[in-house]
This record gives structure tokens, C-alpha cells and sequence, in this order.
């Protein structure tokens, strides 16, 4: 479980962020929303504990993060920047990296058996031998993903996983992320910028509105009032084929 | 039919590449065998390689000229050019893989040319060594620690301006490069200058260290070298997983808990103290810390628990490998072995260059 309490972000002197206060249970994704600059991805450097918080406190299952040394640390949360540039290593190099924060010197039978388990879970198994830098973007972002989980974290925090991705990819990485979440039991922020993939796979929503406010909740809490307060676009909301939308009008 | 079913296991595939960098291990630890073996054989006093491994099992108080050819000559020379030649490639592999630069190394960065500054000052202006005639090694440095710890502060204050340059802010690597190259040629422009004011004995003193030269190396540089190099060949290849992470990014390596700044720091100045401390005893030798970690890559891969300790074998290959060429290719003239590997290294780095340029 992750609990966020009056928790304030920015940098350079700018509140980005006031007051949040947000409590995850395990298997639960979060999207996190709102226009460029809104400090999506400040946040979750900021829960990443890559950039410091201007007040406030996060606690995972009872532990508050700040208290946590380095390395405890990385076997507890992991985090996928915007962008990765890829590595010439192998895909299957490329997970094991992720078991780093719990070696000692060397890889042992388990960190391999993990490995050897992600892999199969995310369909990789095939391109273990692959180097990253061959790898399709969707291919890569399933990766990277894969080397997330290999630190068997409780907390995973992926920023625009889905960026560069396209529908096809997005559609596959993005329901990778919920299923992982619910059956491995962790507590998963993803930041998007498209509000009907946020919709149709997020279980709950955070949505920033540029100005310091957020809004947080499940689906009814996005209504087009409050999109259009944050992204200054006119919406409407609607329902295709089962799935509810947004459309700019 | 499911792919997965028919494949074996994906570490199987890890395992194999496993193998095949231990075999790659095995061949240069056995390439460096016996390049060792013919170095040794090589010279005006011939020898086979049954009459090396007999003389250096005979020991060095043995009454035999054979052994005392390979023990008092050219063994501390070729184990000079083994130390000094793993201690800059190990350099240059860390400074490449932390700096994210595929062209830095010693000399590229100036650290090199740094070191040597700082050992011509400790001999000029701090008077710690001059030129002695009479014995067959023409220099003598008096006070080895103070040319030691002069060369280290050369060479640490130019990684700590490069560090620096590097941090504030994001150069490209032709840039940091450049800035590298304006850092060297400084330290070589205060080495000239502080030449011209040393006495003549002084000047052909300081006169080694601007090409690198193995046959300066005696036992006490071999055992400096050794005594360096042993402990921070350990620190550094247990850096291999975090260097790893390093590759993908300071922020996903931080995320994997590495302590990005901590790292940088003791990486980049250990490099920096296996730089000086071979150019404080041999003087500038360059292109070996470039070119070595480079050749690793083609072979291994990026792999950082396997690139340091090979980048160290190879650049004991290659430093020995030009030593030797300079010792026979004019024979009985020995060219100091700087000019053969800048010889060698030079159309290197070019190809480097123009390779990034086109993509």
C-alpha cells in the first residue's frame, strides 16, 4: 500500500504540486495525468526519490520512503524514465540488471530463475539472446519493464511508457503493466499523456491541472469540467463500443 | 506451435555467451603467454623460448648470461609494459564508461600529459632528480615519492577539470575531447616552459617525459607500478554491475540504488591515479588506454564484469606488442615505445572520429 499524505513538489522555487493525499492498495494503477509542465514527471521522481519532496510524506506498507538507505531502496521501488537510450547488451543482460540491488558479487540460481520466469511472462523468452539495440520500441519498452520487475519491487513508477510507442504496442505494453500489477500485487503509477488509454486501463486517476490543484479519484472524477480545466480544451464525454472517451470539441 | 515450448530456457542463451567470453578470456591470457615468451627471446642476445623459461627458472643470482639478460634487462622492462599497459587501458575503459565517451582515455582527457607536468616540476623546480651518465639508465629521480605525488597531482587536477567540464555542462564527446586535448596541450606548454628554465641535466631529465619510454622501468618502478595497480584493478572490476547500470543512464542506474555521484568520483579518479602513476615512471605513453578497451568491445561486448579485466589484458598485449616492434623493427635502435603506440594509435583514433561523424 502506498500513502501519500500533504505531499508538495516542484523545483527551482515552483510549487508544482499542493497537498496531495492519495492511498493506493496493492494491485491498484494509478494514471497520472495533466498538460506538459503540469510536474507529472516530477512527481515520480519525487516518489522515486530522485528529486526532493517540498513537504510531505510517503510511506510504503508502513515505511516511510525517505528512510530508506540506497539500496533498500531499489528493492523496494522501481522506476522507468521517460526515455532510455538502448544499451548493446542482451535482452536477457538487460533484466538481470534490474537484480542488482539484491546481489552481493555475483548472480546466483534464483536471480537466473527470476529472470528466465519475467521473460516467459512477458513473452520474451524467444529474444533473450537479442541485443536491445536490434529490439522494436515496443520490444524494448517490454524490456525495460521486464528489468523493473526483476527487482521485485512493490512500487513501480513508470513515466510515458508508452510515448513513442504505436496503437498496437500501446494496447499490448499498457495491459502487460495492469495484469503485472494485479497479479504481482504492486502499487503501479504510470504517466499518460492520452486520456482514453488512461481511461481504459487505469483503475484510478490523479489529474493535474498546471496551477499547484490536482483531482483525484476513480473514473467519475474525470468529468469534462475538469479535463478541460487542466488541459484548456473544451471536451465532451462519451461511450464507444463499451469504452468510455474523451473528445476535444 | 508456441516458440517457448521448443527453445530451452532463456538463460541458456546467457549461459552460452558466458562461455564464449571465458573462452575469449582464455585466448588472450594465452596470446599474452606467449607474446611474453617471444618478447623475452627477442634482443641482441638472442634466445629460444626453451632458453627463456630455462633462465627464468634459474633465477636471477643464476651465473648463466642467459639469466642475467632476462633478469636484469628485459624482464622489469616487459613487466613494466605489462603494468603500464593494463593500467592504462583499465583508465581508459573507466573513463570511457563513465564519462559516457567512447573517446576518452589518458591522453585524450590530458591526464597524462597532466602527470607529466607535474613530475617535470617536482624534478625541476623541487630539484628531485637529474641526468646521470654513468650507469646505462640515464635518469635517476632521487626522491621517487616526490615525483609520484607530483605526477598524481597533475593528473588528478586535470580529471577533476574534465570531471567538472563534463558535469556543468552536457558536452558532446567530440567537445569533451576537445576540451581534453586543450587541457593536454597546457600541461605540455607548462612542461616546456618550465624546461626552459631547468639546468641542462635537469632539462634532459624532464626530456623523458614527453614520449614514454619502457626502458627507464628498473625493479623499484616495476614494484610501484604492481603495488598500484593490484588494489585498483580489484575496486574497479567490482564496479562491473554498477558501471552496467551506469550505461542505461544516471537515472535508471540511481533507481537500481548505485550512487551515481559516488562512483563517478572514485571511478574516474582511479583512473586518474593508474594514469599518473604509469607517466610519472615511463612518461606519456598514449593511445593504448583508447584503443585497448575499444578492441575488448569488438570482441565481448559492453559488459562491464568482463570489459575491465580483459581491457586490462589487452592493453598489456598491446603495450608489450609495441615494445617489442620498437625494440626490433630498427634493430639494434630501440625507439621508445610512446612514438610506436601514438604511431600505431593515431590512425585509430581517426577512424574513431570520422565513424562517429558519419552516423
Amino acid at each position: 500500500m502506498l500513502g501519500i499524505e500533504a505531499l508538495s513538489i516542484g523545483h527551482g522555487g515552483r510549487t508544482l504540486l499542493r497537498g496531495l493525499d492519495l492511498e493506493l492498495p496493492a494491485g491498484a494503477l494509478l494514471a497520472v495525468l495533466g498538460p506538459n509542465g503540469a510536474g507529472k514527471s516530477t512527481l515520480i521522481r519525487t516518489l522515486a526519490q530522485l528529486h526532493p519532496p517540498l513537504g510531505g510524506r510517503v510511506r510504503l506498507d508502513d515505511t516511510p520512503l525517505d528512510r530508506l538507505e540506497r539500496v533498500a531502496r531499489a528493492r523496494q521501488i522501481a522506476y522507468l524514465p521517460q526515455q532510455s537510450r538502448p544499451v548493446a547488451v542482451t535482452v536477457y543482460e538487460a533484466v538481470l540488471l534490474g537484480r542488482v540491488p539484491h546481489l552481493r558479487w555475483q548472480t546466483g540460481e534464483r536471480d537466473l530463475a527470476l529472470v528466465d520466469d519475467i521473460l516467459d511472462h512477458l513473452g520474451l523468452a524467444a529474444l533473450a539472446g537479442r541485443r536491445c539495440t536490434e529490439l522494436s520500441g515496443g520490444e524494448l519498452q517490454k524490456v525495460l519493464i521486464g528489468r523493473a520487475l526483476a527487482q521485485a519491487p512493490r512500487l513501480l513508477l513508470l513515466d510515458e511508457p508508452v510515448n513513442h510507442l504505436d496503437l498496437a504496442n500501446r494496447l499490448e505494453v499498457l495491459a502487460l503493466v495492469r495484469r503485472t500489477a494485479r497479479e504481482r500485487d504492486l502499487v503501479t503509477l504510470v504517466v499518460l499523456h492520452d486520456l482514453n488509454l488512461a481511461l481504459r486501463f487505469a483503475d484510478r486517476f490523479l489529474l493535474l491541472d498546471g496551477d499547484g490543484g490536482h483531482r483525484t479519484g476513480d473514473m467519475a472524477t474525470l468529468t469534462p469540467e475538469q479535463v478541460e480545466r487542466a488541459y484548456r480544451v473544451p471536451v465532451v464525454r462519451g461511450e464507444l463500443a463499451g469504452h468510455p472517451l474523451f473528445v476535444p470539441i | 506451435m508456441d516458440a517457448s515450448v521448443l527453445s530451452p530456457a532463456p538463460r541458456a542463451s546467457f549461459r552460452h555467451q558466458r562461455r564464449r567470453r571465458l573462452l575469449a578470456g582464455l585466448s588472450l591470457g594465452v596470446g599474452l603467454m606467449a607474446l611474453v615468451v617471444y618478447a623475452l627471446g627477442q634482443g641482441s642476445y638472442p634466445l629460444t623460448a626453451g632458453e627463456v623459461l630455462t633462465a627464468l627458472r634459474a633465477g636471477p643470482a643464476a651465473p648463466d648470461p642467459a639469466a642475467h639478460v632476462i633478469w636484469s634487462i628485459r624482464l622489469p622492462r616487459l613487466l613494466a609494459a605489462l603494468l603500464a599497459g593494463m593500467s592504462l587501458a583499465l583508465a581508459g575503459a573507466v573513463m570511457q564508461s563513465v564519462l559516457r565517451n567512447p573517446l576518452a582515455s589518458p591522453m585524450t582527457l590530458g591526464v597524462s600529459q597532466g602527470a607529466a607536468f607535474g613530475a617535470t616540476c617536482a624534478i625541476v623546480l623541487l630539484g628531485a632528480g637529474e641526468l646521470n651518465r654513468l650507469g646505462p639508465e640515464t635518469v635517476v629521480i632521487e626522491q621517487p615519492y616526490l615525483v609520484v605525488g607530483a605526477a598524481l597531482v597533475g593528473g588528478l587536477c586535470t580529471a577533476a577539470a574534465i570531471l567538472l567540464i563534463a558535469l556543468l555542462r552536457q558536452l558532446r564527446p567530440e567537445a569533451l575531447v576537445l576540451a581534453g586535448i586543450a587541457l593536454g596541450a597546457f600541461s605540455s606548454a607548462g612542461t616546456m616552459l618550465v624546461q626552459y628554465f631547468a639546468s641542462d641535466t635537469q632539462a634532459a631529465a624532464t626530456l623523458f617525459w614527453t614520449f614514454g619510454d619502457l626502458g627507464k622501468a628498473g625493479w623499484r618502478e616495476v614494484g610501484w607500478l604492481a603495488l598500484v595497480l593490484a588494489p585498483l584493478l580489484v575496486l574497479l572490476t567490482r564496479t562491473g554491475w554498477q558501471l552496467n547500470a551506469m550505461a542505461w543512464g544516471e537515472d535508471s542506474a540511481r533507481a537500481l540504488g548505485v550512487a551515481v555521484a559516488r562512483l563517478r568520483l572514485t571511478v574516474l579518479a582511479a583512473g586518474a591515479v593508474l594514469a599518473a602513476v604509469s607517466t610519472a615512471f615511463l612518461g606519456v605513453i598514449g593511445f593504448v588506454g583508447l584503443i585497448a578497451p575499444h578492441l575488448v568491445r569488438l570482441i565481448i561486448g559492453v559488459d562491464h564484469r568482463y570489459l575491465l579485466p580483459y581491457a586490462a589484458l589487452a592493453g598489456a598485449i598491446v603495450l608489450l606488442g609495441a615494445d617489442t616492434l620498437g625494440r626490433l623493427i630498427i634493430a639494434p635502435v630501440v625507439l621508445p615505445v610512446g612514438a610506436v603506440t601514438a604511431m600505431l594509435g593515431a590512425p585509430l583514433l581517426l577512424a574513431l572520429l570520422l565513424r562517429r561523424g558519419e552516423r
